[in-house]
Parts: C-alpha cells; structure tokens; sequence
C-alpha cells in the first residue's frame, strides 16, 4: 500500500545515483492555485506544481524530513500500528537533522504527502489530535468499536446533553449513517450556542440534526457533514458568530480549505447554507456589538480578495461588516432572552433561506 | 597661619563621619550594607596582592532580625600580627602616610573603621575579628569596637582560638541594614570584583541565594610598586605636609629625595627660583609654599615612572570575561585591550577594555557598561563618569548600534567592561563612584573604546556571512549524506555516491575558520588563483595559486589576525562563499 510513498524516496535515490541534485515536486499550496472545479463545485489545487531542490539547506532538510516520515510509516505498517501526528512529532526527536522545528511543520509535511500521493493520513496510519465534533438528534449510526463489534446508536435516544462525539476516522468502514428522521442539520460554531439550542429541544422541535462544529471544524467533523449531505441528502446549515474568522468556518465547509483543497472532494458540501449572524443581521436585530479590531478588518479585506466569497451575498456582507465596524457573537441574540434564538430567529432564517 | 593649624588640630572623626555619612556611603540602609561588604571584600583583595596569595573570599549575609544584618567576609590572606588588629580596624584613617604613591583599591584605612562605627552606632553590636598570621599557632578572636569620643579602637576581648588555615582573616558585623537584589547590590558588586579580579574566587550566601564564582586565572597579579610622587601631582596641602614631616632637612634635599625625577639640579634651581634659598621650612609662609608649588609646576620634569601600574592584562581580562559572561551565552567577545601607561598631572594610568556582544543579552536595552576604578567595581553615579561619558560620545551608529539621543548610552546587546588604573584615580568626590572627566584620561578611554567598537563591528559583520557558511557544509557534509543513507535504506540498496552533487550545489570557493584557523576550499570545477586580503588594524595579503577542485589549503595568517579582520578575496561574488568580493580600491593596492 505504500508504493507511491516509496516511489518518492525512488525518485529522490535515482537523481543522486545519476549525479543530479534531488528534488520533489508537488502540487503547489499556494492561494493563486486553489480554482474552482464546475464539475464539483468546490475548490481545488490547479496544476501549478513546485520543485523543492536540495541544493538550499532548508528545502533539503525538508525532503530528508519526508524520508524519515515515509520510513516511520513503513515500520508502522510492519508493526499494524498507529500514531498521532503529535506522537509523529515526538518521535521525530530522534531523526537527527529530521527532527521537526514545530508540529505546524510536522503537520504540513504529512499534508505534502498527502498532496503527492492521494493517501490520506488516516491511510499513512497517522492520526490527528483534534477531538471529533459533538451531534445530537434524530440520526442513527453504527459505529465499529475497539471489539471489532457494530455498535447501533441514536444519536438522541441514546446519548447525554453532550451528544454523541465523532471518531476522527468517519469514514464508511468505522461509521456507518443508518436511518435519520430530521429535515436538516444545523452546524454551530461556539459550544455556548449549541448547549442553547440543545436545552431548548430544537433538534426536536425543528425536526434537525445539531452538530457543534467546536470551533474550526476538524477534518472529521467536516467529513461527517459532506457524508451527511451526500449519503443522507440533508441539507447543512452554518451557524456562526458574526466575524471575519466564522465566515472562514463556512467557507471551509461549504468549498474547502487551503490547507486541504487536495481532498475537498470528500471534504467539502458546496450546497451549505450560512444562516448567520450576518452583518445585515447586527443591523435588523440591533444586535450589542464589539468593535473590528486592526485584525478583524484586515482578514476581511483579504476575504474581498479570496475567489471563494466572490459572490454578490458574501461581497455584500463583508462590505456592510467593514462599513459598520462592527462584529457579533451568536449569543448576543440572549439580548431578547434565552428563547429568542429557537422561537423567532432562527425560525425566521431558516423561512427565508427556504429551509424550512 | 590659622588654616595651616587645623591640618594638626585633633578633630574626632568620628564625629566627622557623623555628618558625613553621605560622603562615606553610609547614607542608607541598602547602601550601609553594600559598603560594608564593599570595604571589606577591597581589603581582602588588598592584603592577598601584598602577600602575593590567590585570593579566596566569602561573603555571607543573613537576617539577623528587621532590617538586621550579619554580615560575615573571610578570606585566605595573611592575617594581621596580634598587635596591629586593633589600630587596623578600629582607627580611622590609620595606616601608611601618603608619601608614597602606587595602585591600592580603597584609600587608607577609613572605609572598614566606618562600617564598624556604623554598625555599633546603628545595632549596638561590637565587630568580631578572627585572624591568624601564617607564624601564629593559633589564631586570636577579637571583639572590639569604637570609642566616639576618642577615635580610637576600644578592645572588648582577644581570645586565641583554633583555627584550621594558614593564614586568614575574618570579620562579622551586624548592622541596620536593607537587603536588594539586582542593580547596586551586594550580588553585583561581587560579581563584578569576580571580572576586575579574575584570580580570586568568591563564595556568596545570600539572604534569597548562594553562588561560587571560580577563579579562570591561576595566577596572582604582579604587585603594584609603590613610588615617590611625582612633583607634577602634587597638592599643595600635600607638598607643606612633606616638608614638614621632614622639616629638619633643607628643601632642596626633600624635593631630591621625596619625589620622583628631581634631580639635585632641578631641585636647586626650583629653590632659587622660588627665592627660598637657605630659607627654614618652619619659617615658610603660606604665600612662600604657594611659590614653590607654582615653580614646581612651571617645571619641566621626566615622566612619572609607569611601570607601578598592574593591569588586569589582555589575557587574564579575557579569560574573566569568558568565565563570567558565560550565562548569556554571547555571540562574541572582543579581544581585551590594553593602552597605556599615559600621564595627567603626574599621575602615571591605564586604561583597558572588553567587549562582549550577543547572545541572550538584551537587545532593546541600553548596552551594560561595567566600570572599573584600581580593580574596583563602581556601581553608583554612572552617569557623571569618565567612563560612561567616553562611551557615550562615541558615534555608535557607524558601529552597527542603535543610539536614538546623541551623546546617550547607546541600545544593543553589548557588554562593555572598562578599567581605569593609576596611582591616583582622580574621583569626582570623596564617596568615590565615578571617575572625573580628566582630559588626558578621556582622550586615553576615546581612543581604547572605538578599538574595541570597531572589533564588535568586524565580528557583526563575518558573523552575517558565517551563518551562510554553516549552511552550505551543514547541506554537504550532513544533510546530502544522510538523504542519500535515508532513501537508499528506504528501498534497501546501496547509498550513491554525492561527490558530484556536491560540487553542482556549492560552486563555490569556500572560506572557513576552522579552531581559529582560516581554510579556502575549491568547491567548483576548475583550478582556481585568488588573492586573500585581510583587513582589521591592518592589512595582511596572501596569494592561492592553482587551488584544484575539492582541495583545501591553510592560509598562513595567525589565529589573532584571522579572528579581528574581514576578509576579501578578488573572485567575484557568485563563486565566494564566506568572504567579500575584494574593492577595486584594494586590489590596486
């Protein structure tokens, strides 16, 4: 299974044998090739690629970086084990002049791979960190557990308030997506927002699936939502704080991320829905605001250069934000009290948004 | 004739130290305890250079109650007969006259006397001192203190006790006192002797802390000579004092003797200038004294002799640099630098300096300037001294630092250590902290520092290339080597052989230091023919003919010109690694 791998580690032997100074060459990561594909409606690497010779010190540190990695991987597949990227990094301690400077090296490396060879890293039998995002609702799934069993679970029937947390592998051989009885799911951003919405009973009464998306979504939890849509048929609904950094939540839902345009294709849900808070939301509900910081305003500007708001909806929002000055937490609906959020607005959006 | 008489008249100084704490140093709690070890520490150091002893020191400072402290400093020195304890502690001002003139720490006899009255005036408490003469069998434990009224030492007990040394001396007060970490404290007093005085260990408890700080020289420094003043240097209050005490003989005859580089032609015809023929001192008016000491300076004499002064020395300043330095890992030390001995009013001095750069230092802080005086660290009144103000009036941007005001204390990472030694430091006040801005000592201290400044620019500007250096080899002598060990151990075949992607990423001709040394290396694919010019204090050329491909020679330069000087080569900058491309300029030299 590791013949792409070990074909890089060829490649790098066979230019040294022929006297030439090694390279590797991958697609290239940058924003300028990251286009969009009509066929599948979301973002990915062009064909741009990059060549990282050794002939400087830090792109040849770099390649004998991916030599250690592919020969950690290749011992691990002799021993059937796994590791974290964390553990990867580590481990690394011991690889000499491939020792890893910081994680956010090691991480982007494994990603490289990625890149150049269409493994994922679950594939590589490496694993991430990050804790899966919580769901609640009316969805059942089985799950195969450390026994080697199929465990059958609802995901509202037979879980706590905290609902039921996603393995990092989501992939059909560990979770399989068996019946549902909701009308969408609905992904929430901050945790305060989904306890809310989860005490209220809106996965009951609004008939949805409730997805705390903690945060920037893990790849897991990404996984899950494009499973969701395309094997269910649900439509997914983002609902973020109202600033720069939570549009950047639904756009990596809705159309892929940088750092894994490689694998938007299984990754992203180009039909996601962003519901709010939005900047025309600040104004009709007279929302209590904070002030954009110099960060805030500079991250919205570079959202006016990325293709994917390059739609008059987003181009409009981003504009009134920066007009305004101004940006909002979800929970700044509280300002109406402690039901406003399930009786009346999201009532109201989802109506407008003709998800409901 | 009146003001002549006080000189003579019997006033207690002890009172005189009352209202003169300040001028002492004893003017707060924080200060009293930092002279107190400050005196003590000076006297050790003293009476170890006497006895030609490496010096061993320890300092020991503990709560003795609120704002109470005992302070306890032993050393190895010689001890103090029986006899002398008492006068040597307990009197102020005793000791040697002032007639003859050499390089000491502290002046004589008043500082250790005045930590003892304060400490009775402040705790109630009497000093004890134990000490043993390498001749004694046992040692002696006195307990003394002060009589106000008399100034003089009022001995409370001697009892002999055993005492495991040859020789040695130690002192315990407990006084009023404040206890501080960080700027002006005990910890950097001490730590600061520890650079003046590498040949001396010290051991140090602290009420928060104890460190050692262990000598790096093994040697102890040569002992000051004392001479006869030089006429040039003297005051007048001095001058009527000499001839006084000698008043039996005749001018001429104590101008020949008592000084330095008179001879019996010059002091006669000082006197005869001076209309003081045949005149008896006794009878001397003041005016007439004034006369003579104008005549004397209107003299011309030799040179005072020089060769009195100890300097800490470029080596041993070095090592001490590198031994207490050490912490902040700096990226560089300057070599230490010795000038002198020059002259100012008939004092002989020297001056010399260090430089160290780098590391974890501070870089957005002022530079830290150690300041030296005979050895002794000077902790307090920076700004007016002689020192500070020289390396503030250096234009230190043309060294590669920061220096926002003009005239200010430039910012960088830098440490600059600098010693002022003479038979007569000429003080801006009786507390002694800060040097005086003395022409002669500026134009010496000038001249020291922009040596210094300029090796710390040399350094800055080969250490922008060493990192590339250190680059390329780390790529082709480990880097290379191990992606070829990796991959091949990957598909499990034999490691190819990297000698020609060596050459196809270097391309270079390489410069390097390696343990001082400096090495070209022909990483390109033809002979090569250069020349090498090294430029520093001076210029040092070589020539490299017929240089073949991956062949490495040694240039010829020593170790010390190698680490002061830049290096250019006439190749041009695409095939030099580790050097500059040499001017035009140069190389039509």
């Amino acid at each position: 299974m590791n013949e792409k791998l070990e074909a890089i580690a060829r490649e790098i032997y066979l230019e040294m044998k022929e006297g030439r100074v090694p390279k590797v060459e991958l697609k290239s990561r940058n924003k300028e090739n990251i286009l969009f594909d009509p066929k599948t409606a979301v973002w990915k690497y062009g064909n741009n690629t990059v060549k990282r010779y050794a002939s400087k010190a830090s792109s040849a540190k770099g390649i004998l970086k991916m030599l250690y990695i592919i020969d950690f991987v290749d011992e691990m597949g002799l021993d059937l084990k796994t590791s974290t990227l964390r553990e990867m990094y580590y481990i690394s301690e011991g690889w000499n002049l491939g020792k890893f400077e910081s994680q956010d090296e090691s991480n982007l490396m494994v990603e490289d791979l990625e890149v150049m060879t269409n493994y994922l890293r679950e594939e590589m039998r490496l694993r991430p960190e990050e804790s899966g995002a919580s769901v609640i609702g009316n969805l059942t799934i089985s799950e195969l557990n450390r026994k080697g069993e199929k465990k059958k679970l609802n995901c509202r029937d037979d879980v706590g308030d905290a609902g039921y947390t996603i393995p990092y592998n989501v992939e059909k051989e560990k979770v399989d997506l068996i019946s549902s009885d909701v009308d969408f799911v609905l992904a929430i951003e901050t945790g305060g927002m989904f306890d809310r919405l989860v005490e209220n009973r809106f996965d009951e009464d609004m008939r949805s699936l409730l997805v705390h998306m903690k945060g920037q979504p893990s790849r897991s939890t990404r996984r899950l939502l494009n499973r969701l849509n395309k094997e269910m048929g649900l439509p997914i609904v983002v609902f973020t704080d109202g600033d720069p950094w939570s549009f950047r939540i639904f756009a990596s839902v809705a159309y892929g991320a940088i750092k894994t345009a490689h694998i938007s294709d299984t990754l992203a849900t180009p039909t996601t829905e962003f519901i709010g808070i939005t900047a025309s939301d600040i104004l009709r509900y007279e929302l209590p605001t904070d002030k954009l910081t110099e960060k805030d305003v500079e991250a919205l500007h570079a959202e006016l250069e990325d293709p994917r708001f390059n739609i008059p909806f987003w181009k409009g929002e981003i504009e009134t934000m920066l007009k305004l000055g101004k940006k909002a937490e979800q929970q700044a609906l509280a300002k109406y009290g402690l039901d406003f959020v399930t009786d009346t607005y999201l009532p109201e959006k989802l109506k407008e948004n003709g998800i409901i | 004739m009146t003001e002549l008489d006080t000189d003579r008249k019997e006033v207690s100084i002890s009172e005189f130290f009352d209202k003169n704490k300040q001028m002492l140093g004893f003017d707060s709690p924080q200060k009293a305890l930092f002279m107190t070890v400050k005196e003590a520490v000076d006297n050790s150091l003293d009476a170890c250079a006497d006895a030609g002893i490496l010096p061993e020191i320890s300092v020991k400072i503990e709560e003795a109650g609120k704002e109470k402290f005992r302070v306890e400093i032993m050393d190895n020195g010689p001890g103090i007969v029986r006899s002398e304890v008492a006068n040597s502690f307990g009197k102020m001002l005793y000791g040697s006259r002032f007639f003859k003139e050499r390089q000491t720490r502290g002046q004589q006899g008043l500082g250790i006397s005045a930590a003892i009255l304060y400490a009775q005036k402040t705790t109630g408490f009497p000093t004890e001192i134990i000490t043993k003469v390498e001749k004694d069998m046992t040692a002696f434990h006195f307990v003394l203190d002060i009589d106000i009224k008399k100034n003089s030492p009022h001995t409370i007990s001697i009892t002999p006790e055993i005492w495991d040394v040859k020789s040695g001396l130690k002192i315990t007060l407990v006084l009023k006192g404040k206890y501080v970490s960080g700027k002006q404290s005990v910890e950097e007093y001490i730590r600061e002797s520890a650079v003046a005085n590498p040949h001396t260990t010290f051991h140090l408890i602290l009420p928060d802390k104890s460190l050692e700080i262990v000598r790096s020289v093994n040697e102890p420094p040569q002992i000051p000579i004392a001479v006869k003043p030089h006429p040039h240097g003297v005051e007048l209050g001095e001058l009527i004092s000499i001839l006084r005490e000698y008043e039996s003989e005749t001018i001429e005859e104590i101008l020949e003797d008592k000084f330095s580089r008179v001879t019996k032609q010059t002091a006669r015809s000082i006197v005869e200038k001076s209309k003081l023929k045949d005149k008896k001192i006794t009878k001397l008016t003041r005016d007439e004294f004034e006369e003579l000491l104008r005549t004397i300076r209107e003299t011309d004499f030799m040179e005072p002799k020089k060769d009195c002064l100890s300097p800490i020395g470029d080596e041993p300043l070095f090592k001490s640099a590198m031994n207490s330095f050490k912490e902040y890992h700096p990226a560089y030390f300057s070599q230490a630098v010795v000038r002198g001995p020059f002259v100012f009013s008939g004092h002989p001095f020297l001056v010399e300096a260090i430089a160290i750069y780098g590391g974890d230092l501070p870089k957005e802080d002022p530079i830290k300037i150690l300041r030296f005086a005979n050895r002794v660290p000077l902790l307090y009144q920076s700004g007016s001294c002689a020192i500070t103000r020289a390396i503030s009036s250096l234009n230190w941007n043309q060294y590669g630092f920061s220096q926002p005001v003009k005239d200010q204390v430039p910012i960088g990472p830098l440490i600059v250590a600098v010693h002022v030694a003479s038979t007569k430091i000429p003080f801006t006040s009786e507390a002694k902290e800060a040097i005086a801005t003395v022409p002669e000592i500026m134009e010496a201290l000038d001249v020291l520092l922009k040596g210094v400044a300029r090796q710390i620019k040399t350094m800055r500007k080969k250490e922008a290339y060493k990192g590339q250096v250190e680059e390329k080899f780390a790529l082709i002598e480990q880097i290379l080597p191990q992606i070829a060990e990796k991959s091949s151990k990957i598909l499990g075949l034999e490691p190819p052989d990297i000698t020609p992607i060596i050459s196809k990423v270097m391309g270079v001709v390489a410069f390097r230091e390696i343990g001082g040394e400096l090495y070209a290396e022909n990483y390109t694919e033809k002979l090569q023919n250069f020349k090498v010019v090294l430029k520093g204090e001076g210029t040092f050329t070589e020539s490299v003919k017929n240089l073949k491909p991956f062949q490495k020679v040694k240039l010829n330069f020593t170790k010390e010109i190698v680490s002061s000087t830049e290096i250019y080569v006439d190749l041009p900058e695409p095939v030099l690694l580790g050097a500059y491309t040499l001017p035009k300029v140069f190389s039509d030299e």
